[in-house]
């Protein structure tokens, strides 16, 4: 792989030429030889990689958000994603090949040094809005820590995706959090994680797994409560 | 000739400490030499793909011996800050890994362990707690211990600092500035229970003025359960 230093008189490409690719890659122009194709048949060991790895990128690519927040450093040689696959590799992938499973209560999208959040529980009001509380323990400082940013990630397994929350900040020292959620989880089984990250966004704590929660189907309304359409 | 035996011996008298060539900063095939704190140190340098299984070990007890001090550094810092250390450049953080690394290890590699009851937090003149015990009732980690106030090097105004450390998570309750030597009771109230965990617990003194401290005492393994 080559970095272009100086770029030439037509500026900077993007793409294949002949047998080079020029791309981006971490803020640097490089330039690398077009992929070759695969005619092998793969082995076993190998598809069992391949499987593995598919099934944690898959999980992992709506978090990425959040990946960049908990992972990202700017003195890591590899970016933030990359990191958390290769943790998520090692710790999350359950059950014999091929039938493998992600084992929620396992996943991380952050590692740092600031205090993990303690006691948290998930429960939701009604069919749409989610509660969510945690605690400061008392040999932690909330004077110090109380502004941490709060980072809740609510994923939506039948789905595959991450549930919108809102704009709106939390801090560490509001020890809850009510948001609503679209009516198009019902049914849905949400897995919920969450981390704290310095104002700065320098510093950020452990993941927390705070549990899971079913949210009920949507009762279909009475016939009677229709709005009736006048002329 | 005897005039050149003389010489010679002048010559021999004389010592290079920077080597014939003088002292070189850089890389220079396969090493990089640098001044890091104060002192010349020469690395290898360069891509290495492949390690053989010392080495693994090594880079294992490594990542066990960070992930357990990491939480616990406030600890440290207060409890190794004034400890004799074999070189100036040297911190309480370096001199923790010093103390539990490899000592605080059990096991051949890749199964090594923590030995939890060999792991080493403070060091110091102060004679340790004398008959600590720790009892983990209703949400709260109550430590206990004797104040023995007639033994040498003991003060009224010493403080405790106790540590209650997971395993499972790494991290852990530390309170820097805990109890008067003399109250003989100290605690540390849990968050609310959520899952079951293991903990384990340590005790120190450190002097009203922070200069001293004792070595610090494993009080043994506390099972977090729903009570």
């Amino acid at each position: 792989m080559a970095v272009i230093i100086q770029k030439g008189p037509i500026g900077t490409l993007k793409g294949k030429v002949g047998n080079v690719v020029v791309g981006k890659w971490r803020a640097k122009d490089v330039a690398k030889q077009k992929p070759a194709k695969m005619h092998k048949k793969k082995k076993k060991p190998q598809s069992d990689q391949n499987l593995r790895l598919g099934l944690v990128t898959h999980f992992l690519s709506p978090f990425s958000a959040y990946v960049k927040i908990g992972f990202e450093k700017k003195t890591n040689k590899n970016p933030g994603f990359q990191t958390a696959v290769e943790h998520n590799l090692k710790h999350v992938v359950i059950g014999e090949f091929p039938e493998y499973k992600i084992d929620y209560k396992k996943a991380v999208f952050s590692n740092g040094e600031l205090d993990m959040a303690w006691g948290a529980k998930i429960a939701l009001n009604g069919t749409d809005e989610i509660h969510v509380t945690w605690e400061v323990p008392e040999t932690s400082k909330i004077r110090i820590t109380g502004s941490d940013v709060v980072c809740l990630m609510l994923y939506s397994e039948e789905q595959s995706r991450l549930l919108y929350l809102g704009k709106k900040t939390y801090v560490r020292a509001d020890l809850e959090l009510t948001e609503n959620f679209a009516d198009i989880y019902h049914g849905n089984n949400l897995h919920g994680w969450l981390f704290f990250a310095s104002p700065d966004g320098k510093s950020v704590s452990n993941t927390r797994y705070i549990g899971s929660v079913k949210v009920p189907e949507k009762e279909a309304a009475p016939a009677g409560d229709q709005p009736v359409l006048t002329a | 000739m005897e005039l050149n035996i003389v010489k010679l011996i002048l010559y021999i008298m004389g010592k290079l400490i920077n080597g014939p060539m003088g002292t070189v900063v850089g890389k220079v095939g396969g090493y990089v030499t640098y001044f890091l704190n104060g002192e010349l140190v020469t690395r290898a340098i360069g891509v290495v793909d492949h390690w053989s299984d010392a080495q693994y070990a090594v880079q294992m007890k490594t990542a066990l011996i960070t992930a357990l001090l990491k939480p616990v550094k406030p600890v440290i810092r207060k409890g190794m800050k004034y400890t004799p250390k074999p070189k100036r450049t040297w911190t309480a953080y370096s001199m923790a890994t010093s103390a539990n690394n490899p000592a605080a290890i059990t096991g051949e590699y890749p199964e090594l362990k923590i030995d939890y009851g060999k792991v080493v937090l403070s060091l110091g003149d102060i004679p340790a707690p004398l008959n600590p015990k720790v009892q983990l009732f209703d949400g709260r980690i109550s430590f206990t211990w004797e104040a023995d106030l007639d033994r040498q090097g003991a003060d009224v105004d010493d403080r405790v600092m106790c540590v209650a450390y997971f395993p499972e998570t790494y991290q852990s309750f530390n309170v820097t500035d805990g109890a008067k030597r003399g109250e003989e009771y100290q605690e540390i109230k849990l968050p609310s229970f959520t899952e079951e965990m293991k903990i384990e617990t340590y005790i120190c003194y450190f002097s009203e003025d922070r200069k001293q401290s004792s070595n610090s005492v494993y009080l043994g393994q506390l099972t977090w359960t729903k009570d």
